[in-house]
């Protein structure tokens, strides 16, 4: 073959931008391309360059070990390449199993919070594709675990920390009280009262590490928003438009990120979802009505559509959560078309954004109660089945792995690696078996 | 006024590695930092700029990468991505990797993008020992030592040989 060799850091702008399977496939290559792919700044690197799945989660899911099972779709924002379809049933994940079925709360780069609803099992968080799982101790209060209360998973870009927040009713249901939990510490911190709590309920609305939510009825604001930062809590102003006849429809309400900008899906009209955007954040002059969509031309019921993304040439996937389907909205032309009706035996599955990474527990949740669970995937393509036991600890060679940290990415922080990246010696000694010069390679006349 | 006109049209010269000149446009040789920071410091566009790494066949492929791109600057967006699509679409392995290393040495960030999108797109479903061929890397592994690591995540080797 005339390929001429790629300097490493090319070999890793090629490699970061490969999907999670291929990149597990792809360890075999040799013992460098092992470490690369196992090395938490890789990780960091691949999971900037990934765009977000739809996780199709069960609600509530009851008995039937088929209700476990977690179905990735890949979105493509530029409906254009590869394939003309902006949507592609990839993958069937198996939850792992505890003695309750798990309910997923939400996921945050890749890794998922789960909670057996209804039950005082501990919250765990996994990362499912690497089939890795951490088991939160249980939370201090007295309070019965999961009646009543809420919990939100988040990370903060700022503190590089991954927190598990859960809000309760205090005595009387007269106030709310939220826990605090971040991975690696080793135990629940009581924040006290809080405003209202915090819901967790669209398919993202995280916005600069913060997570925000539409309050109940009995609060004083009718935004909220918590910084994984800095753990404050703070109102975020709503649509002049919205008098107290919209609020009190909040529960027909939902936020949800669209083009880096906070939005208010609001389904209190039947057959339409109005969605309302805030272009300056924070500036409440510049909320306004951006479209609505009619659902009623789709099949004359109301269900309830939810945009979750606004793809590269204008048109918005919508998600309808009760038959599990994908519909492209044309905001031009106001024309709302279907593009797939998953339809699972499982009625109500909740639509979460989801960035398949390769985010080890073992680096962000180091110290914590770990364990590798059994994976059970269904590749829809393939139309094969394969099961097996993660023994990743038993690895030796991953062991030997130097943190490439610094060396390999010196401005991770900005996810940029600059196209003139010097060579790292750390990580060229990596790839001994493919000599690499360690500056940039002539190359070979084909 | 003469010299004014002049100035906006203003050329030079870039020198492949196997000695081809190619006469280019100021503002088409300025979707390259590379050359961009040469023409802002000293460098007299008088001069043949010599790219010792690049051979014709990449060089010209790039300046027509280079020419659509500065041209259609104010263009849809839409109209660029099918061109990109197109300009990469039978491309073989061995004509994106000397794409790849010529936009990392020009810096050209848009086309390191996407070629290195393409070249990741072709390699997606391919089995390692052909990775290993096209990337040029030798098996280190023992068999005892390959199994271990097949083994770690086999569902993700479903369908591979």
């Amino acid at each position: 073959m005339g390929n001429p060799e790629l300097p490493i850091h090319l070999v890793i702008e090629i490699l970061s931008r490969l999907p999670v399977k291929t990149l597990l496939h792809f360890r075999r290559v040799c013992k460098g391309w092992l470490s690369l792919i196992s090395d938490p700044y890789f990780a960091n690197l691949h999971l900037y360059k990934s765009q977000p799945s739809l996780l199709l989660a069960p609600f509530k899911p009851v008995g039937s070990r088929e209700s476990w099972k977690l179905n990735l779709v890949d979105l493509h924002l530029n409906p254009s390449s590869p394939s003309n379809d902006p949507v592609e049933l990839v993958t069937t994940i198996n939850l792992p199993k505890g003695p309750f079925p798990y309910n997923v709360v939400n996921s945050c780069n890749g890794l998922l919070c789960l909670f057996a609803p209804c039950t005082d099992s501990p919250i765990s968080i996994c990362n499912p594709l690497l089939g890795e799982l951490v088991t939160l101790p249980r939370c201090p209060s007295g309070c019965p675990i999961l009646s009543f209360s809420y919990v939100a998973f988040g990370y903060s870009p700022m503190t590089d920390q991954y927190k598990v927040v859960r809000s309760f009713y205090g005595k009387g249901r007269l106030t709310c009280e939220t826990e605090i939990y971040t991975l690696g510490e080793g135990s629940w911190r009581n924040m006290g009262k809080i405003p209202c709590m915090v819901r967790n309920t669209s398919f993202n609305a995280f916005l600069d590490g913060s997570l925000h939510w539409i309050s109940d009825a009995f609060s004083v604001d009718f935004i909220y928003c918590l910084d994984f930062g800095s753990e404050q809590f703070r109102s975020v102003p709503e649509p002049s438009k919205f008098g107290l006849a919209k609020k009190e429809c909040w529960d027909c309400m939902d936020v949800v990120v669209l083009r880096d900008c906070l939005s208010i899906c609001d389904l209190s009209e039947p057959g339409h979802s109005e969605v309302w955007v805030m272009k300056d954040y924070g500036v409440k002059e510049s909320w306004s009505k951006d479209f609505v969509i009619d659902t009623m031309m789709i099949d004359g019921t109301c269900l309830y559509y939810e945009p979750i993304m606004v793809l590269e040439d204008g048109q918005i996937l919508v998600f309808e959560d009760e038959r599990c389907s994908i519909l492209l909205y044309e905001p031009g032309s106001n024309c709302l078309r279907n593009v797939r009706t998953l339809g699972f035996s499982t009625r109500y599955f909740l639509g979460r954004a989801h960035v398949p990474s390769l985010l080890s527990l073992r680096n962000v949740a180091e110290g914590e109660n770990f364990k590798d669970y059994v994976i059970s995937i269904v590749s829809l393509n393939a139309g094969k089945y394969a099961r097996h036991g993660a023994t990743y600890s038993s690895n030796p060679l991953l062991s030997q792995n130097a943190s490439l940290k610094g060396a390999l990415f010196p401005s991770i922080s900005s996810s940029i690696v600059p196209l003139t990246t010097a060579l790292p010696t750390a990580l060229t000694s990596a790839f001994s078996s493919s000599t690499i010069p360690a500056v940039y390679n002539t190359t070979t006349p084909p | 006024m003469a010299s004014s006109i002049e100035n906006n049209n203003e050329k030079l010269t870039l020198k492949s590695s196997d000695g081809e000149e190619f006469l280019v446009e100021k503002h088409v040789a300025l979707q390259s930092t590379l050359l961009q920071n040469m023409l802002d410091s000293d460098c007299s566009s008088a001069d043949v700029i010599p790219l010792p790494k690049i051979d014709a066949r990449t060089l010209a492929l790039v300046l027509g990468y280079c020419k659509k791109h500065a041209d259609a600057s104010s263009s849809k967006q839409g109209e660029l991505n099918s061109f990109d699509s197109e300009f990469l679409k039978d491309m073989d392995m061995g004509a994106l990797f000397n794409l790849v290393l010529a936009a990392n040495f020009m810096e050209i960030k848009g086309l390191l993008d996407i070629a290195a999108q393409k070249i990741a797109d072709t390699i997606k479903d391919k089995p390692h020992q052909e990775v290993r061929e096209i990337f040029h890397v030798e098996n280190d592994y023992t068999p005892e030592e390959e199994a271990a690591v097949r083994e770690e995540n086999r569902w993700a080797f479903e369908g591979f040989p």
